[in-house]
């Protein structure tokens, strides 16, 4: 052992201060039903919690159908507007005139 | 110490058994619901914490092409169906009050079908998503909403028959939709969650989730431009001759894309449940096999001069008629033309001169043989006639081809093949054959299936090619040029496709139908056909036109030879095609 570990060890407070404050059977049991209502509380409010994403990933999909609905529908018409039939009889089409003569640029 | 008297003992006794029987029966009865019956406790269980949901795949949606752009044909939307209850309903007066005003339509109606005895009636059918919530605002006891997918045709009835509907069931019928069922339908997926009182998914417990597997969407080959237009000249060309219906099939000859195929009378895929013929339904490109008449000489030519067994010059002496095993064969126009050369077979559609072709394919000009129906059955093999040709389309139909044999009458009926009788083909055959007498030679499989529509782009499919070389370059094109003089030349049938500054060439076919009694054909009815292609030495596009049981005189120059032209004129513009001179 060398002599600054014999420094430390002579600096130690090695008196010890009993403690005044002990525990019984009952404190011993409150204090177990507190932690256990804590942590069930705790348990709880992460369930809650869990289930409310929950519903909010349920809206969230209610949402998103809702809108794939919308998407299709815009789709659909935009496709009906530029469908054949609707070209031939919109109102452009009909100051149209069928090409008699076409030349072609060689 | 208490003394204990032996009746108090025997009673704690007979409570410590009768303790000991209880505890031993709950146990039993525990051992019973735990062990026992745990897996049916389980199920029940879970049945009724859990739901499961049906993820339904999106059935792949269907395009074609507008020039080099995408446009759909057939795509899907959502609708609500209304429903109810009406044990549950009191009111029904009310409630088809509020029914009337959320979804319009008849309040009698509703109240009808209301008072409707049963726990399901269906209210109303293809309801728009805005009716749809107006009517869940109203909250209607014993009245429910649900999504229904519909398939939906912007388009109209355009290309009809090519696309097909899809049932009730969900299942794709006819054209595309029935060949490609499978792969448009996709795969359901399945969510299975546990649920709240209400039946609500929750997220704290496990779930299974399995995802749809949406169908594939598919560009098709078909240009909706010449499709239209196709379908509208049908249209006119059947009805000018007042015929009982008709068909078009026009194909890139260089790939077997096929562009058009148009079928008249038609119908409207969102209303196919309102078709009572059937028989409309089908694509008669590919699903009717008919005897395509003199249509076939040019097959029959082309493997003559392809055997080298005759040339263009080659001549022989028409009399007007071939004596055949009892059975006398004549040209249609009933004329004895004298000598002629192969061109003035094809531009004359001389029955005798086919005849002689195939004579001429056994060594023995003056006699049918065997080795010589051999030679021919193999080069109508080579074209691709008796077999289907894949093109995506249900319920084609593969055609009748007899095969070459030493009984008897088996000499006519190849005598009759030469110039499209006693030989059954579709249409989708002809042109799919024809095409390679176009380009030279090779045979591809009619394609109507582009490629596969991703958010990408479109995955194109290539060509594929049957036959390499059905027949030689040269033979291909001294084909054509006969096929040339059957639009330019002076006794051609095809006269009405001439178009100025364009060389286009082409073979008539007028066939008989065959008695649905038995022996014979039907004097008063016959089937038109017309295939053409130009220009002709370098082609762009390649058309048949078939017109069914015309009620006019004369033959198929003036049933088919006109809705030919009436397309090809519109087709040399569309497709920004020059003339050669």
């Amino acid at each position: 052992m060398t002599t600054a570990s014999y420094a430390v060890r002579r600096n130690q407070n090695l008196s010890r201060t009993a403690t005044a404050m002990r525990m019984g059977p009952v404190s011993m049991s409150l204090a177990a039903i507190a932690i256990i209502s804590v942590l069930a509380l705790l348990y709880l409010t992460q369930v809650t919690k869990t289930s409310v994403f929950g519903y909010k990933i349920s809206d969230a999909r209610t949402q998103q159908a809702k809108l794939t609905v919308q998407h299709q529908e815009l789709q659909v018409e935009a496709a009906r507007l530029q469908s054949v039939k609707s070209i031939r009889s919109s109102q452009a089409a009909a100051k149209l005139t069928t090409a008699k003569n076409v030349s072609f640029a060689k | 110490m208490p003394v204990t008297s032996a009746s108090t003992e025997r009673r704690i006794t007979a409570i410590g058994v009768i303790i000991l029987a209880l505890v031993g029966v709950i146990g039993l009865r525990l051992i019973y619901i735990q062990i026992i019956k745990h897996s049916s406790y389980k199920a029940q269980a879970s049945a009724s914490q859990s739901r499961k949901f049906a993820i339904p795949a999106q059935r792949g949606q269907i395009y074609a092409y507008d020039g080099d752009a995408v446009v759909p044909l057939v795509l899907n939307e959502t609708f609500k169906t209304v429903y109810a209850d009406p044990s549950l309903i009191k009111n029904k007066e009310a409630v088809a009050t509020a029914l009337n005003e959320a979804l319009g339509g008849k309040k009698s109606d509703y109240l009808t079908k209301l008072k409707t005895k049963g726990n399901y009636v269906i209210l109303a059918q293809k309801v728009p998503s805005a009716a749809g919530e107006r009517l869940v605002k109203k909250n209607l006891l014993g009245v429910g909403i649900t999504d229904q997918v519909y398939r939906t045709y912007p388009e109209g009835d355009l290309g009809a028959q090519v696309l097909g509907f899809v049932n009730s069931d969900g299942k794709g019928q006819y054209g595309v939709e029935g060949y490609m069922n499978k792969e448009l339908g996709g795969v359901n997926g399945l969510r299975q969650v546990k649920t709240d009182t209400r039946g609500n998914p929750i997220a704290i417990a496990d779930s299974v989730d399995k995802p749809a597997t949406d169908g594939k969407s598919y560009v098709l080959t078909i240009d909706r431009n010449i499709q239209a237009q196709a379908e509208q000249a049908l249209e006119a060309g059947v009805k000018n001759v007042r015929a009982k219906s008709g068909s078009v099939v026009i194909m890139d000859p260089n790939n077997g894309a096929i562009r058009a195929m148009a079928n008249y009378p038609t119908f409207y895929p969102a209303d196919y449940s309102k078709i009572t013929d059937y028989a409309i339904f089908g694509n008669s490109v590919v699903t009717n096999q008919f005897e395509p008449g003199s249509g076939f000489k040019m097959f029959t030519m082309s493997a003559g001069l392809d055997s080298g067994k005759i040339k263009p010059e080659t001549t022989f002496d028409d009399t007007g008629e071939v004596k055949l095993d009892g059975f006398i064969i004549k040209n249609s126009a009933e004329k004895k033309w004298g000598v002629q050369n192969m061109v003035d077979v094809i531009e004359k559609s001389l029955n005798t001169g086919v005849i002689f072709i195939l004579r001429s394919m056994g060594g023995n000009p003056s006699n049918i043989n065997l080795a010589g129906k051999k030679i021919f059955h193999g080069y109508i093999q080579k074209y691709g006639f008796g077999k289907t040709t894949g093109v995506e389309q249900s319920g084609e139909a593969a055609g009748v081809v007899n095969k070459p044999s030493k009984v008897s009458g088996n000499d006519v009926n190849y005598a009759n093949m030469t110039f499209g009788q006693g030989i059954s083909s579709t249409m989708i055959q002809m042109v799919a054959a024809a095409a390679a007498i176009a380009n030279g030679g090779k045979l591809y499989q009619p394609q109507l299936v582009a490629g596969i529509k991703e958010e990408g782009g479109v995955t194109s499919f290539s060509p594929k090619v049957i036959n390499s070389q059905v027949v030689s370059k040269q033979a291909a094109a001294e084909t054509v040029a006969m096929m040339e003089k059957v639009v330019q030349g002076k006794y051609g049938s095809g006269y009405k496709a001439r178009m100025p500054g364009y060389t286009i060439a082409g073979k008539t076919g007028t066939s008989q139908i065959p008695n649905p009694n038995g022996k014979g054909y039907r004097e008063d009815k016959n089937i038109g056909t017309f295939i053409g292609f130009a220009p002709s030495t370098s082609p762009k596009f390649i058309m048949m036109v078939r017109i069914n049981e015309p009620n006019v005189s004369g033959f198929a120059e003036s049933t088919t030879v006109p809705v030919f032209a009436d397309i090809a004129k519109w087709l040399v513009t569309y497709m920004q095609i020059p003339p050669s001179s």
